[in-house]
C-alpha cells in the first residue's frame, strides 16, 4: 500500500521474482501465490504439463528429493559441529579390550613372519652415538683452533729432526777372562 | 628408540587406544601407557580437524617432566613418550621412518 515495509500487493504484477520472502520449499500454506523455486530437473519442457497438473508419484517423489537433502544437510552440519562437552567417553570391557589385543599381537606376529624387517641404512660411522649432541654443541673458539694448529705443526717438525746420534758400538765385550 | 635420547615409550594403537605395538623403558610413566589416555587423541584429532584448518596431523603435549607427541595415521595412533628435555624435532623426524612400517601395519587393524 505504499509503505515501504510492507510489500507489493500488486495484483497487476504477475511474475514476481524470487525475493526474501518467497518461500524456499514448496507446498508452503502461505505460498499459494508466491512463486515457487524451481528445481533445475523440473524445468523441463517435459514437465511443463506435470507442473499444471501435479501428479501423486511426482509429489512423493519431490518430497522424498526433498527430505533426503535436509537430511544430508543436517548430518553435514552435526559432523562439522565441535562439541567436546558431547565426546562419547565410552570406556571398553576388560574382555573386548583384552580379546582385540590378542588378536592385534597374532596378526602382527604373522606379519612380522611374512615381511623382514628392513634395517635401517646407516649413514654415519657407527662411532658417533649422538651426533645431534655434538652437533649442537657451541664451536671451538678460534684460538683454540689456533692453538691446537700451532702445536700440531711444532710436534711434526720436531718429529722430521729426530736423529740417531751414534755415540758408542753398540755390541760392548765384557772382560770375561 | 636408541636414535633419539630422552625417549621412554613407543606406543601404536588404534583410535580406541588398544595398543597394537609397544616399547618402553623403565622411565616411561605407567598412566600414559593406558588405553584411556592413549584414546584421548582420537577424539581430539578428529574436533581439532574441525577448526577449518584442515587435517590435523599431530598434537604435542608438554609437561614440566615429560612431553608427549601424538601422530595421526588412522586407524593407528602413533604415541611417543620422552622426557621433558628431549628434542621435539628429533622426535617428529621419526615420523618419516614410521610411514614405512605402518603402511604394512595398517592391515592388522583393518577389519576385512
Amino acid at each position: 500500500m505504499g509503505n515501504c515495509c510492507c510489500p507489493s500487493d500488486d495484483k497487476g504484477f504477475q511474475e514476481q521474482e524470487p525475493d526474501e520472502r518467497s518461500s524456499l520449499i514448496g507446498n508452503h500454506p502461505g505460498s499459494s501465490n508466491s512463486p515457487r523455486l524451481v528445481p533445475r530437473s523440473e524445468r523441463t519442457p517435459g514437465a511443463s504439463r506435470s507442473d499444471s497438473f501435479p501428479s501423486p508419484q511426482n509429489h512423493a517423489s519431490q518430497r522424498g528429493d526433498e527430505q533426503s537433502a535436509l537430511n544430508r544437510i543436517l548430518h553435514q552440519t552435526a559432523s562439522n559441529v565441535i562439541d567436546v562437552a558431547a565426546i562419547d567417553a565410552r570406556s571398553m570391557e576388560q574382555h573386548e579390550y583384552l580379546d582385540k589385543a590378542r588378536q592385534y599381537s597374532s596378526k602382527l606376529t604373522m606379519l612380522c613372519n611374512k615381511t623382514p624387517i628392513p634395517s635401517r641404512p646407516h649413514s654415519l660411522p657407527s662411532g658417533v652415538g649422538n651426533p645431534h649432541a655434538i652437533l649442537s654443541a657451541p664451536p671451538l673458539s678460534q684460538a683454540d683452533i689456533q692453538f691446537i694448529t700451532q702445536v700440531a705443526d711444532r710436534t711434526a717438525q720436531t718429529l722430521k729432526e729426530i736423529k740417531v746420534k751414534h755415540k758408542e758400538d753398540l755390541v760392548v765385550p765384557f772382560g770375561v777372562p | 628408540m636408541s636414535l633419539v635420547e630422552g625417549l621412554y615409550a613407543i606406543i601404536i594403537t588404534d583410535r580406541d587406544g588398544v595398543p597394537v605395538f609397544k616399547v618402553s623403558t623403565e622411565n616411561a610413566p605407567e598412566l600414559a601407557l593406558r588405553p584411556t589416555f592413549l584414546s584421548t587423541f582420537g577424539m581430539a584429532t578428529d574436533q581439532a580437524s574441525k577448526l577449518g584448518l584442515s587435517k590435523n596431523k599431530s598434537m604435542i603435549s608438554t609437561y614440566s617432566a615429560f612431553q608427549v607427541v601424538h601422530l595421526n595415521k588412522l586407524p593407528l595412533i602413533v604415541t611417543m613418550v620422552a622426557s621433558s628435555k628431549t628434542n621435539t624435532g628429533m622426535l617428529l623426524a621419526l615420523e618419516r621412518d614410521f610411514d614405512n612400517v605402518l603402511k604394512d601395519m595398517r592391515a592388522v587393524v583393518d577389519i576385512s
